[in-house]
């Protein structure tokens, strides 16, 4: 009896602990790695920090381009190397065709990875980087307000698991009654 | 005798109510009427790859390459039965298989929950839970193998746990070789249906011989033909399950597919995308599970126990949930099966002490409102599945239109290429990899555009988004890294499109295909091919 709610309640607890409210999944941020390094490769290193976390207190003139995602815009503090991109007026593009979408409808796990695309993009566009293979497509931007369900499950399974243990144990204290 | 007679009686109204439901549920998918078409091109592939072996004798979407395009055999052999012999609009032809097929499931699941020792009333619940929710009978609308590969499954657990013998293990094992030639990863089942019930080794060599001859003829005929062991769509599908996953480990994938469950179960199964509905239920769906297990129901474990081994084949090999959920079939049906289980098992404990009408009315009390927002969900697929085929025949069939009025010399490239081949009556140089799987190292490198050059297309259709600028999901010109190319310009010759409020409404549900269609003409840069 004790191990079965030994185990209920540890099958509850990897379940809470592998979900995560953070405003970004770990899959975007692996994803985004993958994106990064292929950028860093060619030279052109950079990283995505979200405005008001402590990582976001940056300066110019870093080895590395640091694109600062906030509420409602991105801020690009260059690298030298990426510095003539953004006074061709990369932040201004960045902000209205990659990123805008996303924040508008607060979606900052979607912005995070558009952010990304955006740079490199624009790195492909200037040939920096080899358009080589194919890269994840971006999803689309929930303008619908669709509901989805996986977007709630750090509360969401801890619900359920509570509701199964509340179901054992009520069997179990009918049985022994 | 009485007794007996009783019995047989309330078996039969039982088994008929079942039947009717899934009759009802079905006919609401269709909008009560008989369906012109399909909701996905790649039942119009399986209709190409029928038609092709009545026409050649060789079963596969090109006559040269035997196997191509389809990896269910066995359910492109039954197709072929209509243009060999009867000659109707396949949907209608399908759908007549598939709902045959739907009722043998729900007839199935309702004798094996019989004979794991629930009553009546709760093994046609649990059958209706099963066979008549709303995805899994969409399932048998889409006009794809899966409502088959669920019935031969069933059909295989009842031979496996009939009464100890080498002939019903023998009846196992040929089950199971049609099943793997339905689906080639099924073969694993037959494993598991030797870890859940013990045999003499005869009876194993009855249950798993046949299968495992099958599966290395298979593999043999398909390293002649191909070079790999595997189907010849696999590495296909593969490259385009993958694309969307790049740097992610393999948790990040199983969360992934997890969660995309739970937005599809929520909606499609449940009938809300409410969250706090939904974990509630998953709850239910939980202790249902716990208590078949517990209560030794091993048939219906045994098929909880496939959904998961199944599920985590895919997340290893093929981590994709498919058209409206369809390469893990198990999954709504365990669901269902669990949830409305659980809530039968909770009432029943709530109202232990009261006297058995009253137990049985508290207990059904709280089945019912799960059984309403699962008939919801019955009806919006209804409406997602109508909204889906306009989708594919203004689309798709359009451009097939299209395809079909080029020059006879006109070599036609494409990504979807089950209705345009259907239609156009014409070749199609397949870009998706699975026709030839030659080209998924192309796909793979970015590139398309040599294998093109390489086939001498003069034609290309692409599945598009709404706009082509951005790397959307549906924007198969850039996930080919065919625009962009100095290589080629293209000239647009047709474009077909659905609105964004029909499309979605179809696409959320069957996940069928991108919201535009579009034949370009190819002007070559350097010199034509």
């Amino acid at each position: 009896m004790k191990r079965r709610y030994a185990v209920t309640l540890l099958c509850a607890a990897i379940a809470t602990s592998a979900c995560s409210d953070a405003p970004v999944s770990r899959l975007t941020e692996h994803m985004v790695h993958a994106e990064l390094e292929r950028a860093a490769r060619a030279g052109y290193p950079a990283r995505v920090v979200l405005d008001g976390a402590p990582s976001a207190a940056v300066k110019a003139g870093e080895d590395e381009t640091v694109l600062v995602l906030g509420a409602k815009s991105v801020h690009v503090v260059p690298s030298p190397a990426f510095a003539p991109f953004t006074s061709a007026g990369f932040e201004e593009w960045l902000v209205r065709v990659w990123v805008a979408p996303y924040l508008a409808v607060s979606d900052v796990d979607g912005a995070y990875r558009a952010a990304v695309r955006g740079y490199t993009h624009a790195l492909e566009d200037q040939h920096v980087l080899s358009r080589g293979a194919p890269l994840p497509p971006l999803p689309s931007p929930n303008e619908w307000g669709f509901t989805f369900p996986s977007h709630n499950a750090d509360w969401g399974l801890p619900l359920s698991f509570v509701v199964f243990a509340l179901c054992f144990v009520v069997e179990r204290f009918t049985r022994r009654t | 005798m009485a007794i007996g007679v009783d019995v047989a009686r309330r078996r039969i109204v039982a088994r008929t109510l079942v039947a009717a439901l899934q009759l009802a549920a079905l006919a609401t998918v269709l909008a009560f009427r008989f369906p012109r078409g399909f909701a996905l091109d790649d039942a119009w592939i399986h209709q190409v790859v029928a038609r092709t072996f009545v026409e050649t004798g060789v079963l596969g979407f090109d006559p040269s390459h035997p196997g191509s395009g389809a990896t269910s055999l066995l359910w492109t052999l039954l197709l072929s039965i209509n243009p060999a012999l009867f000659h109707v609009a396949p949907p209608v032809f399908t759908i007549l298989v598939t709902a045959g097929c739907l009722l043998g499931c729900g007839q199935l699941i309702y004798g094996l929950a019989l004979a794991d020792g629930l009553d009546d009333a709760e093994a046609a619940l649990v059958a209706v839970a099963f066979a008549a929710s709303g995805n899994v009978v969409w399932f048998a609308a889409s006009g794809m193998e899966v409502t088959l590969v669920v019935l031969l499954t069933l059909a295989a657990l009842h031979f496996a746990f009939s009464k100890a013998s080498l002939r019903s293990s023998g009846s196992a094992g040929a089950v199971l070789v049609l099943l793997f030639f339905t689906r080639p990863e099924t073969i694993l089942f037959g494993f598991l249906l030797v870890l859940v019930r013990r045999r003499t080794w005869r009876e194993v060599g009855a249950l798993l011989g046949p299968v495992v001859i099958a599966a290395a003829v298979y593999a043999t005929v398909n390293v002649s033909h191909t070079g790999h062991a595997f189907p010849v769509t696999f590495e296909g599908r593969r490259w385009l399950s993958r694309i969307g996953l790049l740097g992610a480990t393999p948790v990040d994938v199983g969360w992934s597919l997890l969660g995309q469950w739970f937005d599809r179960l929520a909606e499609y199964t449940l009938g809300t995308p409410s969250p706090l509905v939904f974990f509630v239920a998953l709850g239910l769906a939980f202790s249902g599970v716990h208590r078949l297990v517990t209560e030794r129901r091993a048939r219906l474990a045994t098929i909880v126990a496939w959904a998961v081994v199944h599920t985590l084949v895919y997340v290893a090999l093929l981590p994709s949930l498919g058209h409206g959920g369809r390469y893990q079939p198990f999954v709504p049906a365990v669901f269902s099966v669990g949830a409305v289980f659980g809530a039968l098992r909770l009432g029943e404990s709530v109202a232990a002490r009261a006297a058995l009408p009253a137990r049985r009315a508290v207990a059904w009390a709280l089945v019912l409102p799960l059984v309403f927002a699962m008939s919801r969900a019955v009806v919006a697929w209804g409406d997602a599945n109508t909204l889906a085929v306009q989708h594919e025949d203004a689309t798709e069939l359009a451009v097939a239109r299209d395809v079909a009025a080029l020059p006879a010399d006109a070599v036609v490239a494409s990504f979807d290429i089950g209705a345009i081949a259907y239609f156009s009556r014409r070749p199609i140089e397949d870009l998706g990899g699975l026709v030839q799987p030659a080209i998924v190292p192309f796909l793979r490198e970015g590139r398309a555009v040599e294998w093109l050059r390489h086939v001498k297309a003069t034609h290309l259709v692409l599945p598009l988004g709404y706009r082509n600028d951005l790397p959307e999901p549906f924007n198969f010109g850039d996930i080919l890294r065919v625009f962009g190319s100095s290589e080629l310009r293209l000239q647009v010759v047709a474009d077909h499109v659905t609105p964004l409020v029909s499309w979605l409404g179809g696409v959320r549900a069957t996940s069928n295909s991108a919201p535009r269609q579009r034949l370009y003409r190819i002007v070559w840069q350097r010199g034509a091919p």
